[in-house]
């Protein structure tokens, strides 16, 4: 009977699944690296605190991929309302002060969810796409 | 070939639901008070019609929201007449009054008031008393019906047009010029 050769299968997955994996830390690293030290010196710098506070709203009030504002549950209720305020003040032109920085750590924290959830299914991804290449390298010596 | 189209079919379907805006369809907490006032020598029914319209969605604003709400009867049969009216959509109570609405602004997860109050006469106002069952003896002796409750099954909102707007866009636009 003859064995059928699934390399070519491994490896599709493998390209599938590096490739998902490379879209995905892109978008992710991209939060981790760039956008959220970004927020957090902003929110933290002592000069001009409004202006930085509205400056920080405003990449925060653009969601991260996995960590959208369409749907909440009870828990994401502070999220939603945290926008509510915030797109109040925003849209009054009223300053935003240091009382509300805690508002804006809520949003600062649904976005690093989002990115680490983003980050560990590209590890998962990796998980994958290694045993599927060990899989490859497996049928190729026999 | 077949299964490009599809798939392309499926990424331009995708693409295009979500730049879509979420259209309010429900009127939140509608009620009707209507008052009998003088006005002139002459009696005058003051309708005042109250309801909530919710965006939903989190990145538009709306912006001038224009409709119609329409009182109708409650469904209470499933007879033919009924399936053919469930067909036409829209369609009011005949002789009840109508109401216009037009509204602003509704930022994202707000709720935008309609407040519509207008003056009618008896032989106008009574088919809608009749239709929110109030009763009419009542109505005169007390000259006034409050906080009447409207059942959404009695009211049908018509959007007729609105503009959606960016609310990052327009937050944008805001912070630069208050910097300037």
């Amino acid at each position: 009977m003859n064995k059928r050769n699934n390399s070519r299968l491994y490896v599709t997955i493998v390209i599938v699944t590096l490739s998902a994996a490379f879209i995905l830390g892109c978008i992710s690293f991209y939060s981790i690296l760039y956008v959220e030290p970004k927020v957090k010196s902003l929110i933290g710098s002592k000069n001009n605190v409004s202006v930085n506070l509205k400056e920080a709203y405003l990449i925060l009030r653009d969601p991260q991929l996995f960590a959208g504002y369409e749907n909440f549950d009870s828990a994401g209720m502070a999220v939603k309302n945290s926008l509510m305020y915030f797109d109040k003040l925003a849209m009054q032109e009223e300053e935003i002060d240091a009382s509300s920085i805690s508002y804006l750590d809520v949003l600062l924290e649904r976005r690093m969810l989002g990115s680490r959830l983003g980050r560990n299914t590209m590890l998962y991804f990796l998980l994958v796409a290694s045993v599927f290449f060990a899989a490859y390298l497996y049928e190729r010596k026999k | 070939m077949t299964r490009y189209t599809f798939f392309l079919g499926v990424v331009l379907a995708s693409t295009l639901f979500t730049g879509c805006a979420k259209v309010p369809d429900t009127l939140h907490s509608p009620a009707v008070k209507i008052s009998i006032d003088i006005v002139d020598n002459k009696e005058i029914y003051t309708l005042k019609f109250t309801g909530g319209i919710k965006n939903e969605n989190s990145g538009y604003v709306l912006k001038n929201i224009r409709g119609t709400v329409v009182f109708k009867e409650a469904e209470k049969s499933s007879g033919l007449f009924s399936r053919i009216k469930k067909l036409v959509p829209f369609i009011g109570q005949p002789g009840v009054p109508a109401i216009p609405f037009e509204i602003g602004v509704i930022p994202p997860f707000e709720m935008g008031i309609i407040d519509f109050e207008k003056g009618f006469t008896e032989k106008e106002i009574m088919p809608l008393a009749d239709l929110l069952m109030i009763n009419r003896d009542d109505l005169l002796k007390n000259r006034v019906a409050d906080d009447v409750n409207v059942d959404n099954k009695n009211l049908s909102l018509s959007i007729d047009s609105f503009s959606k707007v960016n609310i990052l866009n327009l937050l944008k636009e805001k912070v630069h010029e208050q910097k300037k």
